[in-house]
């Protein structure tokens, strides 16, 4: 195992795990002294019968938590507003703690509702930036409804200011929840393309995790356990979406992913993700899924040996002791590749394998071919690029979304490369 | 217990580390203000920096910091080393001064510092990106390759970076660095 | 992976591991609001020069040091934790950095509970569960050699034993420079305790991936790293590899139900004086063989932990847990000076066995019974001195 000169890890959740999950919350919240929840979520989870799920279990015989209001009108792009008018409801309810059921924006939401409440103040800006909260907030359990982001595992919250145009960032230890629930009963009505993509995200945060430059033992550990049950997991999660044990599966594994690349950052894959998703409003996990073999391809010859090893989890060690050394970056990098051509099979095409293939509802194609240039400027301010091994340029970029754009592999004889073998 | 035979220790200065570090700063600064005067790449992020747009880099707790603003002209200026308590739109500290000397002794490059989590960085990321850059640029003009090998991921090729441009740049900068 | 059995799995603590880890601490502090507190080390922290290095690595920082307390001897005494209590008051501390070995760590957690929870008797605080407010920052530096039990959730002061997530140590600070290995002998008997609590942990029926993810992380640090250790003891890398273990051990203890080998340890550590980490080494193998025929699991995975991808994969999946036992007593041959490879050598007489084989059942662990810890201890007596 890679121990670096000098790392840092942590991975301060609590996470309850199981078919029936859920019924622990009350049991946790009372050992944090917590009666009264405030829960917060949006339209989307409400209406796909998520809340009452979680409203019957917390309301189970010998509970004595009670939940104090609903709160389901979180925007997709959470805002500070939306932050402080929350909060008013909180104190106005007498509330003692915050259940977030939802996806990264609820959660974001959530974190930003729990710093107000528990430092006081009307204006969540107040507390931006890196440090800012240094004290332990009021207890916060966050219930994922998408088996990917692994954001209930991240102790940053990203609060909109839509008047100046400006996202600001909340960086603290304390931001991270109390608590994680993953219950497969949140994730067992998704779609098929979401679980595709969802899963395919958490196989990015695992992977790149393993081969960026903040990579430490116990984000490898974490990593390499995720890209397992991924592997293992995915198609049958998709196949038969009612399979709570591969639901189950999942979830772990995207906790387990969100532990691993909040601790070693990510690199290429997460860059070009982000700025896709930005500029073309594509959602984050096609855009995971499409980028993920041309990261690998990008920095393979720094690290093309971790990649090597990738090939153990993802393809299981039979294949892994069949296939000589030499080759197993590139088989690592195929096998990523198939897996996503049979993701596409079992959605009948939904899961984009190449940029131009990614349609919206209206089947109007999401990423121009113009737009190109304009990714390619907005993932140069994108942190992500920090933690990649092989230095990114502008035209580094344009020559990756092209070819991705195509769904051609790279010409590996273009990459501009930087000194080999890469030190951790 | 005899409680006095377990004194306060109140935290000691190491002089020589600090004078080193702001050195390094001052050398920096002034570069970063030279450079942008004659590098079109430096020039250019600097551009596309918002006006009047001011960041400080430098050693937690108390300094040695270096503050570099843009100018009416929109060209940086190097402003000096003393932060006190003024807050900056894009704060990039080093977390102790030992981390700092890893930093500024070429052990660590910027990259790695950052992914060995000695920074902290407070503000638009996207800003600190276009300082990293900026810096990394720097470090191409004032060391000599084997050095600044060390330090950035990939050392600029011949085509991105002729040497023509990096000679003549690299004495001027030096001459106005230490000009004034 | 169990996938429908519930698991609930923690761990507060943040590490900080490798080159100039120390000179991190301030601004760990910083970020919990912290700048006085108050240091406390066992003995030998200040004979080996640790005191100077970490006192240094506060220069040029905004902590003042409240107090730095080198006196703690082999244990955890409640009349040094109640002084303690004076020397934090008096200064106005705000938080607690442990140094060195076990007892500095469980005198912090005993200190923490005193000072954060307003209580005067804190043996009014034994069991599981009992805290339920969070306690003031603390941070553990630890040398090399652990008792096993220092970054866990638990702390033993006097035979009291404590269990709450609250007495995990918010910040674990490895630094090479702390964590060299000055007595190789104690550096094996920790990594053993260790190796046994990750093993144990990831054998269990309870196993899940979170704390897959820390046991076997810690199995594959000692396996690579220990071998390594006993060739060169100055080899700072293989030391701090087996300080980061202890750490993740730690934690995958705190969050899986204890083992036959760690409690029959325990046991003949409390009846003969014998170090933990022996009986514990010596009984490791003899537990597991023990368990793989009773069928409670020993898990293909493990293999890969202890030998690396090419070793598992390369081995027929039917012949693994026999490979994975051969690992283990490979290691256990490597450590042979330190750790004897039979009971027999460390002359317990037979009623003391029998009485910790008693003891074992009355603590419980998978169902085992007497008759089940007298197989595992008798075939460790009998075991040939050389494996």
């Amino acid at each position: 195992m890679i121990l670096p000169k000098y790392s840092e890890f942590c991975g301060r959740v609590k996470t309850l795990s199981g078919a029936s999950a859920l019924e622990a919350i009350p049991g946790e919240l009372k050992k944090m002294n917590s009666k009264k929840a405030l829960i917060i979520t949006d339209k989307g989870v409400e209406s796909a019968g998520l809340i009452k799920i979680v409203k019957e279990a917390i309301s189970k015989k010998g509970s004595k938590l009670t939940v104090g209001a609903i709160y389901d009108e979180t925007p997709p792009d959470s805002d500070y507003k939306v932050v402080n008018s929350v909060a008013s409801i909180y104190r106005n309810k007498n509330c003692d703690s915050i259940i977030a059921v939802g996806g990264g924006s609820v959660l974001d939401t959530a974190k930003g509702v729990n710093i107000l409440v528990s430092l006081g103040g009307d204006n969540v800006l107040a507390y931006s930036g890196a440090g800012a909260v240094k004290q332990r907030l009021k207890p916060l359990v966050a219930v994922p409804t998408t088996a990917g982001t692994g954001s209930e595992m991240t102790l940053v919250a990203v609060i909109a200011d839509h008047d100046r145009h400006i996202k600001m960032t909340f960086v603290s230890y304390f931001l991270l929840p109390d608590i994680a629930v993953l219950d497969p009963r949140m994730t067992k009505t998704l779609p098929a393309s979401i679980t595709a993509f969802t899963g395919m995200d958490a196989m990015t945060h695992a992977i790149e995790a393993y081969f960026c430059l903040g990579k430490n033992p116990m984000s490898d550990t974490t990593a390499f356990k995720a890209i397992q049950l991924v592997s293992k997991n995915i198609l049958n999660a998709v196949k038969n979406p009612g399979d709570m044990e591969s639901r189950l599966a999942m979830a772990n594994a995207a906790a387990l992913a969100g532990i691993a690349f909040s601790n070693s950052m990510v690199g290429l894959v997460h860059n070009l993700g982000h700025a896709t998703g930005a500029v073309c409003h594509v959602p984050h996990g096609v855009c995971m899924s499409i980028y993920l073999p041309y990261g690998m391809e990008y920095n393979l010859h720094k690290v093309g040996d971790l990649i090597g090893e990738l090939l153990y989890p993802l393809a299981g060690p039979e294949i892994f002791a069949k296939t000589p050394k030499k080759q197993r970056p590139r088989a690592t990098i195929d096998y990523v590749r198939g897996l996503n051509e049979e993701l596409k099979k079992a959605t009948g095409g939904r899961h984009a394998t190449a940029l131009k293939d990614i349609l919206d509802r209206e089947g109007k194609q999401m990423v121009p071919r113009d737009a190109i240039p304009v990714i390619a400027k907005n993932a140069m301010g994108d942190g992500a690029k920090t933690y990649n091994p092989e230095e990114q340029s502008f035209d580094d970029n344009i020559m990756v979304i092209e070819a991705a754009w195509e769904g051609k592999p790279l010409d590996l004889k273009k990459i501009k490369k930087g000194p080999k073998n890469q030190k951790f | 217990m005899n409680i006095d035979k377990y004194p306060e220790l109140k935290p000691g200065k190491k002089y020589i580390k600090r004078y080193y570090v702001a050195i390094m700063l001052w050398i920096v600064g002034r570069a970063i203000q030279a450079a942008c005067r004659l590098d079109k790449e430096v020039i250019k992020e600097f551009s596309e920096l918002p006006e009047k747009f001011t960041f400080s880099l430098g050693v937690l707790p108390d300094g040695p910091f270096m503050i570099i603003g843009k100018d009416d002209k929109g060209r940086a200026k190097y402003m000096g080393w003393n932060k006190g308590r003024t807050r900056f739109p894009l704060e990039m500290n080093i977390k102790s001064l030992e981390a700092a000397i890893k930093v500024f002794t070429f052990q660590e490059g910027t990259a790695t510092a950052f992914a060995r989590e000695r920074f902290i960085v407070d503000g638009d990321l996207g800003y600190a990106l276009a300082v990293v850059r900026v810096l990394n640029i720097i470090e191409v003009y004032l060391l000599p390759k084997i050095i600044t090998k060390l330090a950035v991921k990939r050392y600029p090729r011949w085509s991105e970076f002729s040497p023509l441009r990096k000679w003549v740049n690299r004495i001027l900068i030096y001459i106005r660095a230490f000009t004034f | 992976m169990q996938k429908k059995a519930f698991y609930s799995f923690f761990n507060q603590s943040k590490y900080l591991a490798g080159a100039r880890a120390l000179e991190h601490i301030p601004i760990e502090l910083h970020s919990y609001d912290a700048v006085r507190p108050l240091v406390i080390a066992t003995k030998d922290v200040t004979a080996s020069g640790f005191k100077k290095i970490f006192v240094k690595a506060f220069y040029d920082s905004d902590v003042t040091i409240g107090g730095f307390y080198d006196n703690v001897g082999g244990t955890a005494a409640i009349s040094t934790i109640k002084e303690l209590r004076i020397l934090f008051h008096d200064r106005g501390c705000d938080s607690i950095i442990a140094l060195g070995r076990g007892p500095a760590m469980d005198t912090a957690k005993g200190l923490n509970m005193l000072v954060s929870l307003g209580v005067d008797d804190i043996f009014t605080l034994e069991g599981e569960d009992t805290i339920s407010t969070p306690l003031k920052p603390f941070f553990t530096v630890p040398t090399a050699g652990s008792c096993g039990y220092d970054m866990s959730n638990m702390a033993v002061i006097e035979h009291h034993r404590f269990k709450s997530d609250f007495l995990f140590p918010d910040v674990v600070c490895l630094d090479p420079r702390m964590t060299g290995i000055k007595d190789i002998g104690r550096a094996v008997e920790s990594a053993m305790v260790a190796l046994t609590h990750a093993m144990e942990a990831s054998d269990s029926t309870m196993h899940n991936p979170m704390n897959d993810a820390y046991s076997l992380a810690a199995i594959q640090f000692i396996h690579e790293n220990l071998p390594r250790a006993l060739k060169c003891p100055r080899n700072r890398e293989a030391a701090l590899a087996l300080a980061y273990a202890n750490a993740l051990a730690a934690v995958a203890f705190s969050n899986a139900p204890a083992g036959a080998a760690h409690i029959l340890g325990e046991a003949l550590n409390k009846l003969t004086g014998n170090d933990p980490g022996v009986c514990m080494a010596i009984l490791l193998p003899h537990a597991t063989e023990f368990m793989v025929g009773k069928d409670i699991l020993m898990r293909d995975e493990l293999l890969l932990a202890q030998a690396g991808m090419d070793a598992h994969a390369s081995t027929p999946e039917k012949d693994r847990i026999k490979e994975s036992e051969n690992q283990l007593k490979k290691l256990m041959a490597s450590a042979i000076k330190y750790v004897p490879a039979n009971l027999k050598s460390l002359r317990i007489p037979p009623y003391l066995i029998e009485q910790a084989a008693r003891e074992a059942e009355a603590s419980g662990s998978h169902g085992l019974t007497f008759k089940d810890y007298m197989t595992i201890l008798n075939n460790a007596g009998k075991a040939p001195a050389v494996r």
